[in-house]
């Protein structure tokens, strides 16, 4: 099955373990993924600044997704994800606003008519690639492990939108995990917010909300914390020591993305998953999964 | 450690009692990290984040106090139609890395029609 795949700016220009392993997973799950041209920002870091160029961000490239005539459009970012289905929702209920948008894209020949489905990672592999799947895909299952989950705000609010999950109950990355045979814990600060929005404006308060919820989840006993948003990954993993510094608390937590445990569980190896680049303290995890082994030699 | 002392119901009835200037002017809108529980779990479905938002966008235009870091991304994306872009990194064993070295594909920048378009697209919403 062919699905287009928007992936935003942090992925391709930062987080590329996540975009390697969605490149490796998706198509051994029969997912061929087609890149698009021409793309650009979601919107999300304009919102602030001017909502009607948010939304025309956001609306151009759904048109340049639909252009595609593909029915199905990837969207592995939680902010990308929000925004795009914000908009969605937006010209979906207003029918002059859709027009006044749909003018703005006609200076570059784009359409915004509202006839693509989006996915997050998470409900694509849940929903649509299914559990018999998965667990058939599953050559090395994770018995051992006990996880954390974090899904992250903007996949699972507000419930007015068509959120990926459950906002005050979700179970499809808990589901996923248990599927490739670890324990998913559950745990009081699950729900709780990274921090990334307040990075660049107020770093110690940003570096506060990561580094308390990854003590919680150090301190619960977790063997990782999971992840399926690169702004997440960025305040857990890449920027975990000073979380930790921040809050004065030494924290060695692994993090990786949802879809580099599904590699792991595959059987890929490692380095095509991009777990080379994860800051946080790796090692030590793929080796108590006894997973060292498939690892390239340094 | 610094928790921030955001109150969204605050800022909904200081809006109501039409303290606007003074919520744009005090800097307070900027420290919400956009978590959208107080959208989901409000009792009488009010959403002060869509205020939030709504008022951020206020203290742009009135040239209020706005951090640097918002505008920034603005500027990166009429340049490249990105918030940046594709950055060297290193891996654990600090070895540097870029796409390339990492085996993916060629990044794709926005033409030069996406930044006509968007630049108009801003001038038309300042006009409003």
């Amino acid at each position: 099955m062919k699905v287009a795949v928007y992936w935003g700016c942090v992925i391709p220009t930062i987080q590329y373990g996540y975009e390697m392993s969605v490149r490796a997973v998706m198509p051994r799950l029969g997912i061929e993924l087609i890149d698009l041209d021409n793309v650009s920002c979601c919107g999300t870091p304009v919102q602030s600044v001017n909502m009607l160029a948010a939304l025309y961000l956001a609306a151009r490239n759904l048109a340049t997704a639909e252009k595609t005539g593909l029915s199905d459009l990837l969207l592995p970012c939680n902010g990308c994800y929000l925004s795009l289905s914000e908009a969605k929702h937006f010209l979906s209920h207003d029918e002059k606003l859709k027009e006044e948008i749909n003018s703005l894209l006609k200076e570059e020949n784009l359409r915004y008519e509202g006839s693509i489905k989006i996915w997050h990672t998470i409900n694509l592999l849940h929903d649509l690639i299914k559990e018999e799947k998965i667990r058939e895909a599953v050559k090395n299952p994770l018995n051992c492990l006990k996880l954390a989950v974090h899904y992250g705000c903007h996949i699972l609010r507000p419930s007015t939108l068509q959120t990926v999950d459950d906002p005050e109950n979700p179970r499809k990355m808990d589901e996923l995990i248990e599927w490739m045979g670890a324990k998913s814990m559950s745990y009081p600060e699950k729900l709780d917010c990274c921090g990334y929005m307040l990075l660049l404006s107020h770093p110690d308060a940003a570096f506060t909300f990561a580094g308390l919820k990854l003590k919680a989840v150090q301190d619960w006993g977790a063997d990782a914390l999971v992840v399926s948003c690169p702004s997440c990954q960025m305040m857990f993993d890449m920027r975990q020591k000073s979380a930790g510094a921040t809050i004065g608390a030494k924290l060695g937590i692994p993090v990786l993305y949802c879809t580099q445990l599904l590699g792991i569980a595959m059987g890929i190896e490692t380095e095509k998953l991009g777990l080379h680049l994860n800051r946080s303290a790796l090692d030590e995890f793929l080796r108590k999964a006894s997973l060292i082994s498939t690892a390239a030699s340094p | 450690m610094k928790m921030l002392e955001l109150k969204p119901h605050e800022i909904v009835n200081l809006a109501r009692l039409g303290f606007i200037e003074e919520i744009i002017t005090s800097g307070i809108l900027w420290t919400c990290a956009t978590c959208l529980k107080c959208k989901e779990r409000c009792p009488q479905a009010v959403a002060p984040v869509d205020l939030i938002f709504a008022l951020r966008n206020l203290a742009v235009e009135k040239e209020a106090k706005v951090p640097e870091s918002f505008l920034h991304s603005l500027s990166a994306i009429l340049e490249t139609g990105f918030i940046q872009k594709p950055q060297n990194t290193v891996t654990r064993k600090l070895e540097k890395v870029n796409r390339e070295k990492l085996g993916l594909p060629r990044f794709r920048e926005s033409d030069e029609k996406f930044k006509a378009a968007f630049f108009k697209v801003l001038e038309k919403s300042q006009e409003e």
